[in-house]
């Protein structure tokens, strides 16, 4: 069970009372800033406490007993949680410096993972082509194998990958939430949540049982960007939810990176128009690297082995597919190979993790 | 007066022996008829007594009784008004003549003409059976039992007549038999493959089916060509043997959904009920138990368009019926088998709106709808449907491609000789072909060296595919090797194989 300190417990009883928000607990810790809240003082001071409204005084009050105290800790024992208030050493630096930092992170999984130096927050699309995604996962992959901890919001689309990409890597992930840190949303991405609870880190700003209700992402994103040293946005639409988190990653004087993609896809219009406004154009993972002035630790995955593994039939598949998949007919219609023989040359990219095979009869790169 | 009339009934598809006992005794005048008789034999009193006297015929009033031997066994169809007419004429004394080597069906009409019987077919091949000489059939049920041997066919049309013919007044003419190999036509569609421009592996996966009897679901965006392709496959199936057709015809005979002028069904049938029938309409039943969509593919294919759109109970029903190939129907009024020995051919949209994966439109669906909509066919359908294949119109091809598409006659070719190696090779076994083997078959006929283990236990682990994949992998490979003919499955057979199992590979949801 995790230690805290009576002032940490403090933080933890004021921070899960209902109604409380960043602004209004900071006031309120800086009212008291020389005595410490107590349970009595406040009961006293109520009605002095002007900054507060109706309905956060109600639910104080409501909450000013040792018994609430008590469950806050129990349910954050049950679900293995740890609590980092902005008090403790665990706490990010960085996050401290953004507008209204959340005074307590509720946590599961590698705690130490928050004060990491090599963070970078991966958004994006929650609807993303077959491109994105693959940009996004291998973008991870390669950065998570090079030390650096991806941070993203776990949602579908871009999010999701990020996640996928440095697992793969076997690197390290922290997934910030828009809900209790023990309620995986969306569902279907249950495995990423189990997997990141596992090896990397589940950060929430809000106690356990609370439901990812709508208002609450474009919060979280202020999170995501205020842990990052910067982030790479992949796909967005012209009215997307990722615009938010750029915004706040500008407020906050993160750096904004981007990856370009095809002028005439919808889903790439906020990045061509963030690299034409300025940002930093990324290719791939070293990219990300050298902006950061972030040392390779062990090399992007070296492909030259696997394209060294083909046959010379194979190789003539795999150099017709094209970067953004080709259909069977296609393929078939610009080589001499009899279908039948073109089928089995498939299934051996296949089996050699070259290719895959996506809906519709369409075959793209790894 | 006594007087013993042999007729047949049927129960399922199988035919058996009824005798028609009537009884003239003095009393009361009465008619009654007795033996467990349906509501139309109860009915056929009245139609033998005018059908009788409109035939200018001795009718006697006297207390008449016929029973329907055997008593226990419920009987129904018009099929004994014929018997039970010549019953009363003989114990009458009208007809004079030995009729124990013959026997009779028909039903009548008020005038004396006899009208054709469902199931003639099965009560003829019964009639074989119990060894008589000769059978007496209405005229109108004589194309359907053209290719019956062992057994002297006579249609007669009228009450007059065959009193005639029994007396001795006017000669029998006993009907040529027509030879199986004579009527045998190749079974023609109305879409030949060479009209289908490029889709090769869609065209390949239906060779395949159709050469190994899998069972087949095609996906992809509507007006892809599904439907096509489907009615395209029914061309390259290969034709049914005597004994299968004679099956085919005997339900088609006694759902009564049988052509008269057609006769004996020669072509593999080919059913596409609509996605709003009932899980009855599929698998047979109703108050006088009929074979259902399922028995009348018999033999053939089963199209089911638009497969999720299904009720899943329908679905779920055919689920038995699709592994044993015979149905079992059972209702108040008595339990009927009926075979179901068929190839499945499902179709569907890759997601709710059908665009998925597509190159002519742009999907509109999220993830959880997709799964949910893929989720309408549960994991054990989907293991009985070996092949999966995509479906994807794409107007490139059609537009570029100058060369000649295969025709459906040489795609037959190659089918047919596939069929004959697995014919031969499971001889003795009870199966005809590679979709019916079982797990100890599958062993001893599908030998795989260790290469091709190899290759399977790579993409077992790479792809994270359920085992249960592996036996319908195998079979299928089993079947291009057949096509290739190939003695033993090669490393080629296994890769193509692998191809064909769209829907289990994982990424098919999760981008």
């Amino acid at each position: 069970m995790a230690e805290y300190s009576a002032q940490e417990k403090e933080w933890i009883w004021l921070d899960s009372i209902q109604g409380m928000n960043p602004v209004s607990f900071n006031k309120l810790i800086n009212y008291y800033q020389d005595v410490g809240v107590t349970i009595t003082s406040i009961k006293n001071d109520i009605k002095k406490l002007s900054f507060l409204t109706e309905y956060q005084k109600e639910h104080l009050l409501r909450s000013l007993n040792q018994g609430y105290a008590d469950r806050v800790m129990e349910l954050l024992e049950k679900h293995n949680i740890k609590a980092v208030s902005m008090i403790s050493e665990e706490y990010p630096e960085n996050l401290k410096h953004i507008y209204d930092p959340p005074p307590v992170l509720y946590c599961i999984g590698n705690v130490k993972l928050l004060n990491r130096d090599r963070m970078l927050g991966i958004i994006g699309s929650r609807t993303p082509t077959n491109y994105g995604i693959k940009t996004a996962k291998k973008i991870s992959e390669d950065l998570a194998r090079n030390g650096v901890c991806v941070v993203s919001g776990m949602a579908m689309g871009i999010d999701g990958s990020a996640h996928e990409g440095a697992l793969k890597a076997e690197g390290d992930t922290i997934a910030v939430l828009g809900s209790g840190p023990e309620i995986c949303y969306p569902e279907c991405n249950r495995h990423i949540y189990n997997k990141i609870r596992e090896t990397g880190l589940i950060v929430s700003e809000h106690i356990p049982t609370v439901q990812p209700l709508p208002f609450h992402f474009p919060a979280r994103n202020r999170i995501i960007t205020g842990l990052s040293k910067g982030i790479l946005v992949v796909e967005a639409a012209k009215t997307s939810g990722t615009l938010k988190t750029i915004d706040h990653a500008q407020d906050q004087g993160r750096d904004v990176l981007a990856v370009p993609g095809n002028i005439t896809s919808d889903k790439s219009y906020t990045p061509n128009h963030l690299i034409q406004e300025g940002c930093s154009l990324v290719i791939d993972y070293s990219d990300v690297m050298q902006w950061f002035g972030w040392r390779e630790t062990e090399g992007g995955k070296d492909r030259s082995i696997h394209l060294e593994s083909m046959d010379i039939q194979e190789q003539s598949v795999y150099n017709v597919i094209d970067n953004n998949g080709s259909r069977f007919d296609e393929i078939q219609f610009r080589l001499d190979y009899s279908p039948v023989q073109l089928i089995s040359l498939l299934s051996r990219l296949e089996l050699k993790e070259l290719i895959v095979k996506l809906p519709g009869n369409k075959y793209i790169k790894t | 007066m006594l007087a013993k009339i042999n007729s047949l009934g049927f129960e399922g598809i199988e035919g058996y022996h009824v005798v028609v006992e009537v009884n003239i005794a003095n009393g009361i005048p009465a008619f009654d008829v007795v033996g467990l008789p349906g509501a139309t034999i109860k009915e056929s009193r009245e139609r033998v007594k005018a059908a009788i006297m409109n035939s200018k015929q001795f009718f006697p009033i006297k207390r008449i009784t016929a029973n329907l031997a055997p008593a226990d066994r419920k009987k129904e169809g018009a099929v004994y008004d014929l018997p039970i007419a010549l019953g009363v004429l003989c114990a009458g004394g009208t007809i004079q003549a030995d009729l124990s080597e013959s026997c009779f069906i028909g039903e009548l009409s008020l005038d004396g003409s006899v009208r054709g019987v469902v199931g003639a077919i099965a009560m003829l091949v019964e009639a074989v059976r119990q060894g008589f000489k000769r059978i007496y059939i209405p005229s109108e049920n004589k194309n359907e039992v053209s290719c019956v041997a062992g057994i002297e066919i006579v249609p007669v049309d009228n009450l007059v007549q065959i009193i005639g013919i029994l007396n001795g007044q006017i000669n029998a003419v006993p009907m040529e038999t027509v030879e199986y190999k004579k009527l045998i036509e190749k079974s023609e569609s109305n879409i030949d493959f060479c009209h289908i421009k490029g889709q090769f592996l869609a065209k390949r996966a239906m060779e395949i089916a159709a050469a190994g009897g899998h069972n087949v679901l095609m996906i992809g965006p509507p007006g892809s060509g599904k439907t096509m392709m489907a009615t395209a496959l029914a061309g390259i199936m290969p034709p049914m043997s005597f004994d299968e057709a004679l099956e085919v015809t005997k339900i088609h005979s006694i759902a009564g959904v049988l052509d008269k002028e057609q006769g004996l069904i020669l072509k593999r049938p080919f059913r596409s009920p609509h996605h709003t029938s009932s899980s009855i309409a599929l698998t047979g039943g109703g108050s006088k138990v009929r074979p259902g969509e399922i028995s009348l593919a018999h033999n053939g294919v089963l199209f089911l368009d638009e497969f999720p759109e299904f009720q899943r109970p329908v679905l779920e029903a055919l689920r038995q019926p699709l592994e044993d190939g015979v149905i079992t129907v059972s209702r108040a009024s008595g339990t009927a088998v009926f075979p179901s020995n068929i190839m499945l051919v499902a179709s569907m949209n890759p997601c709710p709106c059908g665009h998925f994966g597509s190159s002519t439109g742009q999907c509109t669906c999220n993830k959880s709808q997709i799964a949910r909509y893929l989720g309408r066919i549960s994991g054990p359908l989907l293991d009985r449907l070996d092949i999966h294949v995509e479906v994807d119109a794409v107007p490139f091809m059609q537009l570029s491609s100058s060369d000649m598409e295969e025709t459906s006659a040489e795609i037959l070719k190659r089918v047919e000789k596939a069929r004959e190696i697995q014919r031969e090779r499971y001889k003795g076994e009870g199966i005809f072909c590679n979709s019916q083997l079982g797990p100890e078959q599958k062993n001893k006929y599908c030998k795989i060296d260790d290469e091709g283990m190899e290759i399977l236990k790579q993409y077992f682990k790479k792809l994270s595919m359920s085992a249960r994949t592996y036996d319908r992998i195998i079979k299928i490979a089993r079947t291009i090797a057949d096509l290739e003919g190939a003695e033993s499955i090669a490393q080629q057979h296994l890769l193509e194989a692998l191809q064909y199992r769209t829907l289990d590979r994982k990424y098919w949801i999760n981008g």
